[in-house]
C-alpha cells in the first residue's frame, strides 16, 4: 500500500485541498474496491466513497500519525458502510443465475478483470445470507486480503470474533456453492 | 466442476477497477467542503493566567464574605461588650445578659467570646 508522507498530511490538515487530492488519489480506488462488495451497488459504493472521503477530511486533524492511513480510512469506510447496510436494511435477493461466477470460474487464469456489474453479480451470489459482520469479515481478509491483525483493528473485533465470523461466513458460502454445483 | 476454494483464493485482492480516476477524485474533490478557520489555540500563558485570576477572584469574594459574616457578629453584640470589660468567663457574661435581658442565644455569646476575650 502506497504511504503517503508526513508532509502531505501536515499540509491537508492546515486546510490544502491539493495535498487532500493526492491522498483521494491514492485511496480512491481502494474505498471503492471496499464500498461496492459491501454494498453490492456501483452508485452506492461511489457516494458512500465520497462519504468516507469527506470524513477523513474532517478528521484529518485528530489522525495519530503513528497509525496507518490506510487502516483509518477502512476503519471510517466500513463504519458508514455498516451503518448504511443496517440504515437501509439490505435484502439480497437470491440471483437467478450465477453466471458471473461461473463465467469467472471457467476463465480462471488469474489475469481476467471484472466490470463493476460483474462484480456485484459475483460478490451478492457469495455474499448472499451473510450477517453485515460476516460479509465485512469475508470481504476484508478473503476479497481484500487484509491481515487478520489489520482487520482486528479495522473492525475493533477480537482475533476470535474475527475468525468465528470468517469461518462461519466461509461455511455459508460453501454449502450455497455446493448446491449449485461446485465443489 | 470448479473448486470453490480456488475460486476464492483467485478473488483475493483484486480490485474493481475505476474507468476515469481523475475524473473519480473530481466527484470526491466537489464534496469536500472548506475547512473552518481553527480557533486559535491557547498558549500555556494564557490558561496560567486564567487559572491565577480565577483563584485570586475567589479568594478576594471569600475575604469579603468572611470580613461580613465578621462585622454582623459585632454590630449585633454592643451591650456585650461594654459589659464584659471585668475579664468575665462566658458562664457571668450569660448571665449578665439574662438578668439585663438580653435575648442573645448562648451560642452567639460564645462566637463573641471567642472573638472578643
Amino acid at each position: 500500500m502506497t504511504q503517503i508522507d508526513s508532509q502531505i498530511l501536515n499540509q491537508c490538515i492546515s486546510g490544502d485541498r491539493n495535498a487532500f487530492r493526492v491522498i483521494v488519489k491514492t485511496y480512491q480506488r481502494m474505498v471503492f474496491s471496499l464500498t461496492l462488495k459491501m454494498l453490492c451497488n456501483e452508485d452506492e459504493a461511489k457516494d458512500m466513497v465520497q462519504e468516507t472521503f469527506i470524513k477523513v477530511w474532517q478528521n484529518l486533524p485528530k489522525f495519530d500519525p503513528q497509525k496507518t492511513l490506510s487502516t483509518w480510512i477502512y476503519t471510517i469506510a466500513t463504519r458508514l458502510c455498516l451503518d448504511r447496510i443496517k440504515l437501509q436494511k439490505h435484502t439480497y435477493q437470491l440471483p437467478d443465475d450465477d453466471t458471473a461466477l461461473r463465467n469467472y470460474a471457467t476463465h480462471q487464469d488469474g489475469q481476467a478483470e471484472l466490470e463493476n456489474s460483474e462484480w456485484v453479480q459475483l460478490v451478492t451470489t457469495l455474499t448472499n445470507g451473510l450477517s453485515p459482520k460476516q460479509k465485512l469479515i469475508f470481504t476484508l481478509i478473503q476479497l481484500e486480503g487484509l491481515e487478520s491483525s489489520e482487520v482486528e483493528e479495522i473492525t475493533g473485533m477480537d482475533s476470535t470474533q474475527v475468525k468465528s465470523n470468517l469461518y462461519q461466513a466461509r461455511k455459508n458460502i460453501k454449502e450455497r456453492l455446493t448446491k449449485l454445483g461446485y465443489e | 466442476m470448479n473448486k470453490i476454494d480456488n475460486i476464492l483464493d483467485s478473488l483475493k485482492g483484486k480490485q474493481p477497477v475505476i474507468d476515469c480516476e481523475d475524473d473519480f477524485a473530481d466527484f470526491i474533490m466537489d464534496a469536500i467542503p472548506e475547512r473552518e478557520e481553527s480557533r486559535p489555540r491557547r498558549t500555556p500563558i494564557v490558561i496560567a493566567l486564567r487559572a491565577v485570576t480565577s483563584i485570586a477572584a475567589a479568594i478576594i469574594v471569600g475575604l469579603f464574605i468572611f470580613q461580613n459574616l465578621d462585622d454582623d457578629v459585632e454590630a449585633s453584640a454592643p451591650k456585650i461588650i461594654k459589659a464584659n470589660t471585668s475579664g468575665s468567663t462566658i458562664r457571668n457574661v450569660y448571665n449578665h445578659c439574662v438578668s439585663h435581658s438580653n435575648t442573645l442565644s448562648i451560642n452567639q455569646l460564645k462566637a463573641m467570646y471567642h472573638e472578643k476575650f
